[in-house]
């Protein structure tokens, strides 16, 4: 499964890129804001994107508005990984197309299954 | 003259009813009205704060006088809330009551204060005075008994009008400190994640004899708790400002010496994006009376910042000069600068500008230049951000030599 993470602390991407690819079955390219998200993702075509909520420049909320509004992103899920716990938030996500929501701190043991159940849209 | 300061009375007391019942508008309306006690140089309401007396409105342009505070034993207005009775001092270089070094200090010569009850003790004193002997009579203690009186009529309000006002300022003061929680949460949360995102991967790597990757993953557990560490220390300095509780311990140093400290610390990131440090300043030594380890904070958090937002093999500036009796210190880089739009807020807590997440160096808190800033303001200097700068960002920060030393931080806790 390709996947795209999106976040700009270094730090959790390298986390990231390691639980999944510990996990077994994922391909991970990563982006440290949306604009270059953006064009990586329509480039690569990934299964899914991965993305942080709190980012400077395009945040990830502006990231999914984008990747909806272009035909060629429009049908790759996107999920957050946030530590917003804010319901509005949480619930303004999910309404803007937000296939799911990963809480931070995760499990980096159970990130890999974790993700592949909503991607797949089992959880 | 005593027609005058009936009139005097009159128009206190109309002005009182006029405004909003507020105690601190009372107060001034009285010190400030010249009428009710022409032969006055000056009035003062002094209430009671521990074992001092503060004063809560005074008329006197002198600012020495503005910041005094009078010990409560040894004074005549604490002889006068002690014994419940108006006292006329005639000539303060005679009377053993009063605290005759202070009253040289300000130049007062008589007096009369009046205490001002309240539910059945004394909690301050109305009292007025000159720089001449001997001109407070016995109608003068009839007219401050009187002012007494309103002031008094004053105090029984307070439960209603001060409530409604205290109860807006605590419901903005707990806002504003929920807010603070929200965002204090937010920014522990990144570190956390990537601790408890890091932990068990290195216990997975280490247990699989996979020795690098699990040394990679404890040097960002490692940076991550030391990020935890760095916030804490901040908000713990962001708090004792807030309270006013900042530390000084000021002492004769060469502003050379510090900056150069400073830089010796931060080498070791600078090297990791292959910066080099260009420093200047002048060839006579610069002095400061300062609190070195203080300044080398505000320093640092300027310094790191330019680390951070600094092209890889970019050039950062320190130039030390001194300009108009102040030693000033202009730090530059050759980042992106600081966007416009960000500029109102730069100096605010957990202010973040776009790019704060450079590879490589420490992540920011987002307080250090609030808290650079209030150490410069404690130590009477200050910072600004350079807008004409183009090719960077360029700080300047500003302070008193040790020759011309003035102001807040040598004063009050030299």
């Amino acid at each position: 499964m390709k996947i795209v993470y999106v976040d700009d602390d270094e730090d959790l991407r390298d986390i990231v890129e390691l639980a999944l690819l510990s996990h077994g079955g994922f391909e991970l390219q990563c982006s440290t804001d949306g604009a270059s998200a953006l064009a990586l993702v329509e480039q690569w075509q990934p299964d899914a994107v991965l993305s942080d909520v709190h980012m400077a420049g395009m945040d990830g909320m502006a990231l999914l508005a984008e990747l909806r509004s272009n035909p060629a992103t429009a049908r790759i899920p996107l999920i957050f990984l946030t530590a917003t716990t804010d319901r509005q938030k949480r619930a303004g996500m999910l309404a803007l197309g937000a296939r799911g929501i990963i809480d931070k701190p995760f499990d980096p043991r159970r990130l890999g299954e974790h993700l592949a159940e909503i991607v797949s849209g089992a959880s | 003259m005593q027609n005058d300061q009936l009139s005097g009375l009159l128009c206190i007391q109309q002005s009182v009813l006029a405004s909003s019942g507020l105690l601190q508008q009372t107060y001034d309306i009285i010190v400030e009205n010249h009428a009710v006690m022409p032969q006055a140089t000056g009035a003062a309401i002094e209430l009671i704060e521990g074992n001092m007396l503060r004063y809560a409105a005074v008329r006197d342009s002198r600012p020495e006088v503005k910041s005094m505070q009078l010990p409560l034993v040894g004074s005549l207005s604490g002889r006068a809330i002690l014994t419940g009775a108006t006292l006329i001092c005639n000539d303060s270089e005679t009377d053993d009551r009063v605290d005759l070094e202070a009253c040289r200090r300000v130049g007062l010569r008589s007096m009369i204060v009046t205490p001002i009850p309240y539910r059945g003790a004394n909690i301050g004193v109305l009292k007025f005075y000159s720089s001449e002997p001997g001109v407070f009579g016995d109608f003068d203690e009839l007219v401050t008994q009187l002012l007494v009186g309103i002031i008094a009529a004053g105090l029984s309000q307070i439960s209603e009008t001060e409530a409604l006002a205290m109860k807006g300022k605590l419901l903005e003061a707990v806002q504003l400190k929920q807010e603070f929680v929200s965002m204090v949460s937010h920014e522990l949360k990144s570190p956390i994640a990537a601790l408890l995102g890091a932990l068990p991967l290195a216990e997975d790597a280490l247990a699989s004899g996979e020795t690098a990757t699990g040394q990679r993953l404890l040097a960002i557990a490692m940076r991550n708790a030391e990020r935890m560490k760095r916030l804490v220390d901040d908000l713990m300095d962001v708090h004792a400002m807030d309270e006013g509780h900042l530390t000084l311990d000021l002492k004769s140093v060469e502003l050379s010496e510090i900056v150069s400290t400073v830089l010796a610390d931060l080498e070791p990131t600078a090297r990791s994006k292959q910066l080099r440090f260009a420093v200047t300043q002048p060839q006579e030594p610069i002095r400061l009376n300062t609190d070195p380890n203080r300044l080398s904070q505000a320093i640092v958090n300027i310094v790191a910042n330019a680390i951070r937002f600094s092209p890889i093999g970019g050039i950062i500036s320190i130039n030390m000069e001194l300009s108009a009796n102040q030693a000033v210190i202009r730090i530059d880089d050759q980042g992106p600068g600081i966007p416009e739009e960000f500029r109102d807020k730069l100096f605010t807590r957990f202010s973040r500008v776009a790019g704060d997440h450079a590879p490589g160096t420490p992540q920011g808190t987002g307080l250090g230049l609030f808290i650079s800033q209030n150490i410069l303001h404690e130590l009477s200097g200050g910072i600004q951000l350079d807008s004409q700068y183009k090719s960077g960002a360029r700080f300047i920060i500003r302070l008193p030599t040790e020759q011309h030393q003035t102001g807040r931080g040598s004063e009050r806790r030299g």
